[in-house]
């Protein structure tokens, strides 16, 4: 299965600029959104798909700050 | 300005301390709370890194967290996302483990500190890049090209960057799931050995075995491309998804189900190991040549938990690929905690880096240390018998001891940031009795009969005994014992009628210090100089003018599942429980017949 000619390195393009040093954490938003995920807790599986929901989109709020690669391909198990 | 670095929540937390660029203090959790690999935010180490710089938490100038928290929820949440209905365990553990700790480390440390530093807030930092500082600012080198390499660490597996000046840029990275660190994960775990601890003896126990498998994982499990990236076949690993490494299709793969912890190490176990050894230095080798291609550098420094892999380091090392490598002693997590504190200094403070030719790691002794009166008031306190003798005199007699093939525990100094022991908290013994590996594993360290030793040997002699270049200060580098000193040995036919019982061919006699030569003539090798560590130097000088030998074993100072001593009650307590002839901590030397 070699293959010399592909490669399976990546860039640092996909993240955001305040990742690539140093930033500061500040969880406080992140607080606010986990106490309404405590309200919700603990719930059945379906609850916890939701609040898992929840937080991918708190994630992408960041305006694709985090990470822009598309999980699909990171799934893509062999070529 | 003083900066604290925390690594936590992962594996082997830790904490450091720098002041003005020099480093005062680093070390790891579990050495204070006594549990192997703690993974808890380690306030016991970050106390006492304050403590070393005299300060309280408010009066830091700087609090820099090893990792940064959304990306690692994004991580998460896209793959729970992927995996769809088999996301479930991933989901559990987000809200369990992940939630409630990392992504609000900065709260959970307000709580304890009432504030972070001066202006109270947390600095992050990626989890590689701390791993890149740890290798980059305490190195001999003004620029150097960069390679990291373990599980992973928010996204990342590995990276490849340049270093020059205070500047660290990472230039390419591989992302999880697809990671050389956590494949071997999964294959030490599949051989009956705990993942995130037990790799290292998957690399003892490789040289036992044959490749036999090397074609199958290439062909099955990894993609290699030539310039050393690779892929994983996900269809074989569950690491992504459940609390198992590997699924049934690869117990399928290699004829049956996982090895059980403390069982009979089979061929098989052997072979596997081997043949994803074999894997890993090919890999860490093509990393090496693409870091050299993209940077031009001369000089490569390395982190990250599979740069402990100390075979993978020798063969770099011997491939001549660089002029010099540096690899940072507590390349696993614990050395974020290192990187992550020098990286916000030189950031923040603006200061130029002047590098130390000889590394200003300080020979990695940034733990605790103890006095002569500290020591005493232990020893009275357990009513032990002790006598005190001092520096040439001490010396003369653990030589002595060390000649007549007693088994010495040696407390010195501060104590190894670090997984290895390098002379401050190590057990020592002759490496020339050719029954002290079976004697030390299984009456002192309580440990698999297989694993090798290492040897510490005074810098100026090394050459006599190991074919290599150079120094190795920090036991990270493996070395071959020099053809003249081997006796000539047939794995082969021991291995034709191996049973099951590993000791016949432990004990049968490879070199002519057999005890630190491996069953393939390996030694992983520590170079050991007066400027580094004088009273260790001044030892295996006494030991040399008795025996002919300027070598040792050094071992760490513990048993089985436990952290490497840190106080004299721990040194104290592990002596007493084993078969430890001698015990010396500082001037005091207690004999283990009179207590």
């Amino acid at each position: 299965m070699s293959n010399n000619k592909k490669t399976y390195f990546t860039d640092m393009s996909s993240y955001a600029e305040e990742y690539k040093g140093m930033s500061e954490y500040d969880s406080t938003e992140f607080w606010d959104m986990k106490h309404m995920l405590d309200i919700l807790w603990p719930g059945a599986s379906y609850m916890k798909r939701w609040k898992t929901d929840i937080l991918y989109h708190y994630v992408c709020s960041k305006g694709q700050q985090a990470h822009s690669l598309p999980p699909v391909s990171l799934y893509n198990y062999m070529l | 300005m003083i900066v604290i670095g925390i690594s936590g929540l992962y594996h082997d937390s830790a904490a450091a301390i720098v002041k003005d660029g020099e480093i005062l203090a680093a070390a790891q959790e579990e050495r204070f709370t006594r549990v192997k690999h703690d993974n808890s935010l380690p306030y016991h180490a970050i106390d006492y890194c304050l403590e070393q710089a005299g300060i309280k938490m408010f009066e830091a100038d700087a609090v820099v967290y090893y990792d940064q928290p959304m990306l690692t929820l994004d991580r998460y949440v896209r793959t729970i996302r992927s995996l769809g209905t088999q996301g479930e365990y991933l989901r559990e553990k987000l809200f369990k483990e992940v939630v409630p700790t990392r992504l609000v480390v900065d709260s959970v440390l307000r709580k304890r500190y009432g504030v972070l530093g001066r202006e109270d807030k947390l600095i992050t930092l990626m989890h590689h890049l701390s791993h890149a500082s740890s290798a980059f600012y305490p190195s001999p080198f003004d620029s150097a090209a960069l390679l990291t390499v373990d599980g992973v660490g928010e996204w990342t597996t590995t990276a490849i960057g340049r270093c020059k000046g205070t500047e660290i840029e990472i230039l390419r990275e591989i992302r999880f799931p697809h990671s050389i660190g956590l494949m071997y994960s999964a294959f030490t775990g599949f051989c009956g050995f705990k993942v995130n601890s037990g790799e290292y003896k998957l690399m003892g126990l490789a040289p036992y075995g044959d490749p036999v498998y090397y074609d199958m994982i290439c062909e099955k499990l990894i993609d290699i491309s030539e310039d050393g990236s690779y892929r994983l076949n996900m269809e074989y690993f569950d690491f992504h998804k459940s609390g198992h490494m590997v699924n049934e299709a690869f117990e399928r793969l290699f004829g049956g189900p996982a090895r059980k912890p403390e069982s009979r190490i089979t061929k098989r176990e052997m072979d596997m190991a081997a043949s994803v050894q074999k894997v890993m230095e090919e890999v860490m080798l093509k990393l090496a040549r693409t870091a050299k291609v993209v940077t031009g550098e001369e000089n490569l420094v390395m982190a990250g938990g599979s740069a402990l892999n100390c075979v993978a380091n020798g063969i770099i090392k011997q491939s001549g690929i660089f002029k010099n490598l540096w690899i940072q002693p507590a390349s696993d997590d614990a050395g974020g905690a290192l990187g992550c504190a020098l990286y916000a200094y030189y950031k923040l403070s603006g200061s130029n880096r002047v590098p130390d030719p000889n590394d200003s790691q300080k020979g990695s002794y940034l733990g605790p240390g103890f006095t002569n009166e500290d020591i005493k008031r232990t020893l009275d306190k357990e009513n032990a018998v002790c006598h005190q003798l001092t520096g040439e005199k001490l010396c003369e007699e653990v030589a002595k001891l060390l000649a007549d093939n007693k088994v010495v525990g040696w407390f010195q100094g501060r104590m190894e940031f670090g997984p290895r022991a390098l002379g401050n908290r190590s057990i020592l013994a002759n490496p020339c009795s050719e029954n002290m590996q079976s004697r030390l594993n299984k009456s002192i360290k309580f440990r698999e009969s297989f694993r090798p030793f290492a040897p510490a040997v005074l810098l100026e002699d090394a050459k006599e005994y190991f074919e290599i270049e150079g120094d190795s200060p920090y036991m990270l580098l493996v070395s071959d014992v020099v053809k003249g000193r081997r006796c000539k040995f047939d794995k082969g036919s021991y291995m034709s009628e191996y049973d099951g019982d590993m000791l016949p061919l432990i004990n049968a006699t490879r070199s002519d210090i057999p005890a630190v030569t491996h069953i393939d003539y390996s030694a992983r090798v520590q170079t050991v100089t007066k400027e580094r560590n004088g009273v260790f130097y001044e030892l295996l000088k006494s030991f040399k003018e008795k025996t002919g030998y300027g070598i040792l074993i050094n071992t760490s100072f513990n048993v089985r599942g436990e952290p490497i001593v840190c106080t004299p009650e721990d040194a104290y307590r592990c002596f007493m429980k084993t078969g430890m002839d001698v015990l010396v901590m500082g001037d005091y030397i207690l004999y283990k017949d009179e207590q």
